[in-house]
């Protein structure tokens, strides 16, 4: 298992940085990938993974520049109450301008992609090449992992079963894994990337695989 | 502690037939259980093992839960001998609860009554 640089940074700002938060109310029109803070001015990148919140859906911040008006680039806007189960599910609409929030901390990392390629992983990687991305009724896309922890035990684990569809170009032998921030294959940030104790092949519709990332604290 | 199909690395799931059926009719339709808490009483650790199911049908949500307590989260992983199965379920979903309270012959709590 490969920690990489990118994923040190979301450890350390998800587990001991409490900063403290901004808020404000925008009168320009958020897009699909940026939102414009409106009078609030943020120090550049100094909120990259925290989530930026307004009404019911939050958007995980990729980059900020300082300005009058900061403007936050983000990997896509979420519902709150309902995450995206996997690469295919569409984006929530970008919400209105109006009242918004940043949080203190990082949002955390729970999405599982997986790809064939076996090169070695890298600490300076930031994505894992030759994901598995199909679109449409995919099913070895990255998905929203099943997050289990035991109270006071050391061990976390994110685990996902995976079902081969009709969108997926099988076979495929997975050989490698990574946990992401968010679930934007082209944009949302990668924690760990690990080269899987054993390879799978899946070669029909409804081939399942289940992968385990288990982290130790 | 459930055998696992040494290709895919997926658990078998111990529950009746009929059971059986619903499971693989609902992962044909294809209903997810994304955001739903599982909570296992875990014996093994004297406290709970609590779960945030993914973007996952109910097939897949049975199946990591089983495979993410029994190898992780229930003694000495690879150690068959030091498993301790949960002595009870409570969640979010009555689907997940009944269906691990199956596969572990465990009761089921309210999660009112559970204190994590």
């Amino acid at each position: 298992m490969t920690r990489v640089a990118t994923g040190r940074d979301i450890q350390s700002d998800a587990l001991l940085r409490f900063s403290t938060g901004y808020r404000g109310t925008s009168t320009t029109a958020p897009t699909a990938t940026t939102f414009t803070t409106d009078g609030v001015n943020i120090p550049v990148n100094s909120v990259v993974g925290s989530s930026v919140v307004t009404g019911s859906v939050f958007g995980i911040i990729q980059s900020n520049v300082s300005a009058v008006n900061s403007i936050l680039t983000i990997d896509r806007w979420y519902d709150v109450s309902a995450l995206a189960a996997n690469a295919n599910v569409a984006a929530v609409p970008a919400p209105a301008a109006g009242v918004w929030t940043i949080l203190p901390g990082n949002i955390p990392g729970a999405y599982m992609g997986l790809t064939a390629a076996a090169t070695a992983a890298l600490d300076g990687d930031t994505v894992l090449a030759g994901e598995l991305n199909a679109t449409g009724a995919a099913g070895l896309n990255r998905q929203l992992a099943t997050y289990a922890h035991t109270s006071a035990a050391t061990a976390t684990s994110l685990t996902k079963t995976f079902t081969a569809a009709a969108a997926d170009t099988l076979p495929v032998t997975v050989a490698q894994m990574g946990i992401f921030q968010g679930v934007v294959v082209a944009a949302s940030r990668m924690i760990f990337r690990t080269v899987l104790n054993a390879t799978g092949t899946l070669s029909a519709v409804g081939d399942q695989i289940q992968i385990t990332h288990t982290t130790t604290l | 502690m459930a055998k696992i199909d040494p290709r895919s690395g997926v658990p078998d799931l111990e529950v009746k037939s009929t059971s059986h059926k619903k499971i693989k009719k609902a992962h044909e339709e294809g209903s997810l259980y994304t955001g739903h808490t599982v909570i296992l009483e875990n014996p093994h650790h004297g406290g709970v093992t609590q779960f945030s199911i993914g973007g996952s049908t109910l097939h897949e949500a049975l199946t990591e839960i089983v495979g993410a307590y029994d190898t992780n989260h229930s003694g000495t992983p690879g150690i068959s001998e030091d498993f301790t199965p949960p002595g009870w379920v409570a969640s979010t979903s009555e689907n997940l609860a009944s269906l691990v309270a199956e596969h572990y012959d465990c009761s089921i709590k309210d999660l009112s009554e559970v204190s994590a």
